[in-house]
């Protein structure tokens, strides 16, 4: 299948290092307490609304299109619908992630349709109440959020992708998730095969998760190892930022390298002149030579975040990726998409 | 004369990339890659030059193009705007 049009412009952003798509937690608060959480936590003043909104023009300026609103909870934020509107003013695409807990009624959801929200992401870690908020830390969660789901479901103009973190505490469940999305009319139910060690380096989280044979014995939910780039690991620090509620800005909310922060310097002087953005730009990373003359690299999804994370050098093999591919490999060579891992919506064409 | 009016949707995202112009439907989850002419015309419409004769002399002053084909030309994209529904006309 050839790329869509999408992917062809997200591919040649980032080989010519073009932002493209910028991804802002808008606060590190939240009303769950999750047990996977991969976030370091300080108790740094967090950016403003009015800084908030200076950097969205910043970033529109330099020609990001794309805009993923995240948290934390991002509804917790005081300023999050005055920032919604200014995103909104800048035209960008805005994709919402969100454990749908506080959309109160359909007011809200109409409000962000007004904004130009398409697309929200929620996280459902359980397919009941004692497995989703033991998860989540927060009595009620499950209710609640299932209930902001039914909300967003039911507006039609939205899409709605449902998260779900596989792991140990919601092994046995992964099957019911994917009915009950299914009978809440979500379009689309992603599994995550990975829990990602803390941005401090911390792997507890990971040890919470699905060994390879675990996860490849669930029906039709077989892991594909998805490749984004031929050329490159990830979009990363490519076309790819991210900004921390405290304004620190990195390739990608797993890959925590500090390149900048937004309070004292432009989007642009960081973007461009980083210089250990630029450094890593420059690096051809994954050509490390243990990765060179791996027979698995082709369709290794080695993760350079997770690689800095915990080795300080987002060019060296993962262990865990390395171990994984592995197994997967010598379970039956993998590798089909079906069930609950789902397609991109991404209809697309062209006009030229 | 045409006397219509191209209305661009509020609710695109769009950006220019190099000598294009990206417009992403969120809507329907398209994603249009518009021609630096085409990329001219939109912009046109979004600071409200939004009749095919006001188009047309934009595009007479832009670009060296006789007047027929700059005519043929905003017909042809602004017609094709409006059948993928990123522009309605009034």
């Amino acid at each position: 299948m050839s790329a869509s049009l999408r992917q062809q412009i997200q591919t040649k952003a980032a080989l010519e290092g073009r932002l493209l798509t910028a991804h802002m937690d808008l606060t590190y608060a939240c009303n769950e307490h999750c047990i996977h959480c991969y976030r370091e936590i300080r108790s740094d003043p967090e950016l403003t609304t009015p800084e908030t909104i200076r950097v969205l023009g910043e970033l529109a300026n330099l020609g990001a299109l794309f805009l993923t609103v995240s948290g934390g909870e991002a509804m917790m934020n005081p300023g999050f619908w005055e920032i919604l509107q200014a995103a909104h003013d800048h035209r960008f695409e805005v994709l919402l992630k969100t454990n749908a807990t506080l959309l109160a009624d359909a007011s809200q959801v109409e409000r962000l349709l007004r904004l130009r929200v398409r697309q929200v992401d929620v996280s459902l870690h359980g397919a009941t109440a004692a497995t989703h908020d033991h998860i989540t830390g927060l009595h009620g969660s499950f209710e609640h959020t299932v209930r902001g789901i039914g909300l967003l479901v039911a507006a039609k103009a939205i899409h709605v992708r449902v998260h779900v973190s596989a792991m140990q505490a919601n092994r046995n469940e992964l099957e019911h998730i994917h009915r009950l999305t299914a009978s809440l009319g979500v379009a689309t139910t992603n599994l995550a095969t990975h829990l990602l060690p803390t941005n401090a380096g911390d792997t507890a989280p990971c040890d919470m998760g699905l060994n390879p044979e675990e996860f490849a014995a669930l029906p039709g939910h077989r892991h594909t190892p998805v490749r984004m780039l031929k050329q490159l690991p990830c979009h990363a620090g490519h076309s790819l930022l991210y900004i921390s509620p405290y304004g620190n800005v990195t390739p990608c909310v797993v890959f925590p390298m500090v390149v900048g922060n937004v309070r004292v310097q432009t989007i642009e002087e960081i973007w461009n002149h980083s210089p250990e953005l630029v450094a890593y730009r420059q690096q051809h990373v994954g050509q490390s030579p243990t990765c060179r003359s791996c027979p698995f690299v082709e369709r290794c999804s080695r993760c350079p975040g997770q690689a800095w994370t915990l080795s300080r050098d987002p060019a060296a093999p993962v262990q865990s990726t390395c171990e994984e591919i592995r197994r997967l490999a010598a379970l039956d060579g993998v590798v089909e998409t079906s069930g609950i891992v789902a397609a991109e919506h991404d209809a697309t064409t062209a006009m030229e | 004369m045409d006397e219509r009016h191209y209305q661009l949707r509020e609710d695109l995202a769009w950006r220019e990339f190099e000598d294009r112009l990206l417009v992403v439907d969120s809507g329907n989850g398209q994603f249009h890659s518009l021609t630096e002419v085409g990329g001219f015309i939109w912009r046109q419409l979004h600071e409200g030059n939004n009749t095919h004769s006001g188009i047309v002399s934009a595009l007479l002053v832009e670009f060296e193009v006789e007047a027929d084909l700059a005519r043929s030309d905003a017909d042809a994209f602004l017609q094709r705007l409006v059948d993928v529904g990123l522009v309605r006309v009034e």
